[in-house]
C-alpha cells in the first residue's frame, strides 16, 4: 500500500518553475532515495510536501488523505515530516528543547509521554546522551545532525523525509545515521531520503527515484539504476570510473 | 553567602530603594525621569519581545505609543470618557492597529513588517498633524484629565512613580514567564530557523502576530500612561525619530532579555539629558536633530564591541564561549561555501 502519492506538482518560485509536474510514490514501510544534481528541485518538492511551500497544481495524497493545499500544521499532525536541509536546528536552545518541539503539535498531552519518547529518541542516538541541557548550537555537524533527525521523531511520524542528511560529515557518522534509518524503517517508519551522496542512498533504499529540472526522470531499485546512463550522467559523476566505484560500494 | 539567597537580598534591596526613593530625591526633575524611563521601558519591552524573540523588527513604535496617547486624549477630552475606559482604550486601540497591519504582511516571510510599519509610523504622524478639531494639529491637545483609579487620583509624580513602578513589575513577571512559556521557545526556535520551525508544524506567521500584537498593546499601555502624566500631547514625541530611538534602546540594552530595555532606555534618556544641556555650550543654535547623531554613535559602538546587547554575558569567557565562537565561525564557512 502506498503511504504517499505525488501526482503532477508543480512549485514556482516567484516566476521560476522550480517543479514542472513531478508524480511518484512511497509504500508504506520502504526508504526512497531521491537523487538529483544541485538545483533540481528536490529541496523544493519536500518543501511543497510538508506545506511550507504552495503547489500551483497538483495532487499529493498521504496515508488516504489529500494534503496539498493544507498547512504545515496540519501535514505535521497527520504524521508527514520534514528534517529540512542544513540542518537548522534551533541553535540558542537547549537539545532538550530541540526535542521537545518537534513534538509541538502534541504538546497538550501528557509531558511524561513526551519524555518517554525522548528517551527512545536518546537511545536510537546514543551520541546526544547527558547532552540534553547543552545549547544545540554548540554541538558538532554530526551531533546537530543527529538532533534533527531526533527532532522530527519527536513528532511520531508516519513518514520521515530528511533532506541531505549526510552532507559535510564524516563517513564514520553517515554510517551511524543510515544505521538509524534502516532501524527506523525495521519499526515501521517510511522514510524519503533526498541526497547527493549516492553511494550512502543506494545502501540504505528500496527504491530511488532521480529528479531534473524539476521532474522525476527515472526510478527503480538501487540495482537497476547504479548501471543506468542516465543516472551517471545526473548524479555519479560523469566518469564510468566513479559508477563503478559506486556499484562497489553495494 | 549562597547565590540564591544574595539574589533575594539584592532584589530585596531593590524593592526598599524603589519604595523610598520619591522621598529620598529632592529634586521633581530626577522623579519625572525616572517616569519617563518607566513609560518607555514599557514600549521597549515590547519591541524587545518582537525583536528577540520574533526576529522582526518594527519602525513604527512610536505610532503606537502615539495612537495610545491620543486615544486617551481625544476620547477624554472630546467625547467625555471616563479616564479608564479611555485607557483602556489607549491598549486596545493599538493592538487592533498592529493585528490589521500584522496579518497580511507577517505572512510573508520577509521583513515586510519593517516597511509596513515605516508607512504607518508616517501616516500616523501626518494624521496627528492633520487632524484638525480631533487630534488638535501640530499644537495637539491639552486638559486632560488626571487618571482616576477607584479613590486614587494621579495627580502627583510621585503616584505616577508608584503607578508606573507596578506596571513595569508586571510586564517584567510576564516576559519573564513567556521566556520560560512554550510560546517563547517556539518563537526562539522560529528565530532561530523559521524552515525548521514550520516543519514541526509551529505557526510561525501566528506567533509573529502575536508577538507583533503584544508590542503594539505594551506601546499603548505606555503611551496612555504618558498621556496621564503629562496631560497635554502634540504630534512631536510620536515621530519616525521617536521610533528609531525605541529600536536603538531595546538593541543596546541586549535584545531577548529582561533588563535589557530597563538598561537601554536610562542609558539612551540620561544621554538624552545630558546632550540636552551640553549640545547648546558647543554648539549654540543646535536643535533636537544633534541627539540623533549620538544615538547613532551608540548603537554603531553597541554593535562592535557587544552586539549582543549590554545587559547580557559580562561574565568571564568560559570554554564553552570559545567552542560556541569556533562553531559559529564553523557554521559560518559552511554556510558560505553552499
Ligand atoms: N526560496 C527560493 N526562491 C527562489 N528560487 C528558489 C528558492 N528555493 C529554490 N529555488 C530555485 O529552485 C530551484 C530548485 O531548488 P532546490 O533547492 O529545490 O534544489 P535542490 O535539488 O534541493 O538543490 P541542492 O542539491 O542544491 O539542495 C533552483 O533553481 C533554485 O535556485
Ligand atoms: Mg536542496
Amino acid at each position: 500500500m502506498n503511504i504517499l502519492d505525488v501526482n503532477g506538482l508543480k512549485v514556482f518560485h516567484g516566476h521560476a518553475q522550480a517543479l514542472r509536474g513531478v508524480t511518484f510514490h512511497a509504500r508504506k514501510g520502504e526508504i526512497v532515495a531521491v537523487l538529483g544534481a544541485n538545483g533540481a528541485g528536490k529541496s523544493t518538492l519536500l518543501g511543497a510536501l510538508s506545506g511550507i511551500y504552495n503547489a500551483k497544481a497538483g495532487e499529493v495524497v498521504f496515508n488516504g488523505k489529500p494534503i496539498n493545499r493544507r498547512t504545515s500544521g496540519y501535514i505535521v499532525k497527520q504524521g508527514l515530516i520534514l528534517v529540512p536541509e542544513h540542518r537548522q536546528i534551533f541553535n540558542t536552545l537547549t537539545v532538550q528543547d530541540n526535542l521537545l518541539l518537534g513534538a509541538f503539535h502534541r504538546y497538550n498531552k501528557d509531558k511524561s509521554i513526551l519524555y518517554e519518547d525522548m528517551e527512545r529518541v536518546l537511545e536510537t542516538f546514543p551520541a546526544l546522551q547527558g547532552k540534553e541541557q547543552q545549547t544545540a548550537g554548540i554541538l558538532s555537524g554530526g551531533l546537530q545532525q543527529m538532533l534533527a533527525i531526533g527532532r522530527g521523531l519527536m513528532a511520531n511520524p508516519k513518514l520521515l523525509m530528511l533532506d541531505e542528511p549526510s552532507i559535510g560529515l564524516a563517513p564514520m557518522v553517515v554510517a551511524e545515521i543510515m544505521t538509524a534509518l534502516r532501524k527506523l524503517r525495521e519499526d515501521g517508519t517510511s522514510i524519503i531520503l533526498v541526497e547527493q551522496n549516492a553511494a550512502a542512498a543506494f545502501k540504505v533504499a528500496d527504491r530511488a527515484i532521480v529528479i531534473e529540472r524539476g521532474q522525476v526522470v527515472i526510478s527503480g531499485k538501487p540495482g537497476e539504476l547504479v548501471n543506468d546512463e542516465r543516472v551517471q550522467q545526473a548524479y555519479l559523476g560523469r566518469t564510468r570510473d566513479q559508477a563503478g566505484t559506486v556499484a562497489m560500494a553495494l | 553567602m549562597p547565590r540564591e539567597s544574595l539574589k533575594y537580598l539584592l532584589i530585596a534591596a531593590a524593592s526598599i530603594g524603589f519604595v523610598i526613593l520619591p522621598f529620598v530625591l529632592e529634586s521633581n526633575y530626577l522623579l519625572s525621569i525616572l517616569i519617563i524611563i518607566g513609560i518607555y521601558t514599557l514600549v521597549v519591552e515590547g519591541l524587545g519581545v518582537l525583536m528577540g524573540y520574533a526576529g522582526q523588527v518594527s519602525f513604527g513604535q512610536a505610532a503606537f505609543f502615539g495612537i495610545g496617547a491620543y486615544a486617551v486624549a481625544i476620547l477624554t477630552t472630546r467625547y467625555s470618557w471616563g479616564t479608564i475606559p479611555a485607557f483602556l482604550a489607549a491598549i486596545v486601540l493599538p493592538a487592533l492597529v498592529a493585528a490589521v497591519i500584522g496579518r497580511p504582511t507577517l505572512k510573508l516571510k520577509e521583513h515586510y513588517l519593517a516597511l509596513a510599519t515605516l508607512a504607518i509610523g508616517i501616516l500616523v504622524h501626518i494624521f496627528f498633524n492633520e487632524g484638525g478639531e480631533l487630534t488638535g494639529g501640530p499644537s495637539g491637545l491639552t486638559g486632560i484629565p488626571y487618571l482616576k483609579i477607584g479613590g486614587l487620583v494621579f495627580d502627583q509624580d510621585y503616584k505616577f512613580y508608584y503607578l508606573i513602578g507596578v506596571f513595569v513589575l508586571l510586564v517584567f513577571l510576564g516576559v519573564r514567564n513567556l521566556d520560560r512559556s512554550r510560546i517563547g521557545r517556539s518563537l526562539r526556535a522560529i528565530r532561530d530557523s523559521e524552515v525548521a520551525a514550520e516543519a514541526n508544524g509551529i505557526n510561525s506567521a501566528a506567533l509573529k502576530l502575536k508577538a507583533f500584537v503584544f508590542s503594539a498593546f505594551l506601546a499603548g499601555l505606555g503611551g496612555g500612561i504618558y498621556a496621564y502624566y503629562i496631560t497635554f500631547i502634540s504630534p512631536a514625541p510620536f515621530n519616525f525619530n521617536m521610533s528609531i530611538q525605541f529600536v536603538i534602546m531595546a538593541v543596546i540594552g541586549g535584545l531577548g532579555t529582561i533588563w535589557g530595555p530597563l538598561l537601554g532606555v536610562s542609558l539612551m534618556v540620561a544621554l538624552g539629558e545630558v546632550l540636552r544641556w551640553l549640545v547648546p555650550l558647543f554648539i549654540p543654535n543646535a536643535g533636537g536633530e544633534y541627539q540623533i547623531i549620538f544615538y547613532g554613535l551608540i548603537l554603531v559602538l553597541t554593535m562592535i564591541f557587544k552586539p549582543e546587547g549590554l545587559s547580557t554575558g559580562w561574565r568571564k569567557k568560559t570554554v564553552s564561549d570559545s567552542e560556541e565562537q569556533e562553531q559559529k565561525k564553523e557554521n559560518l564557512t559552511v554556510s558560505i561555501r553552499r
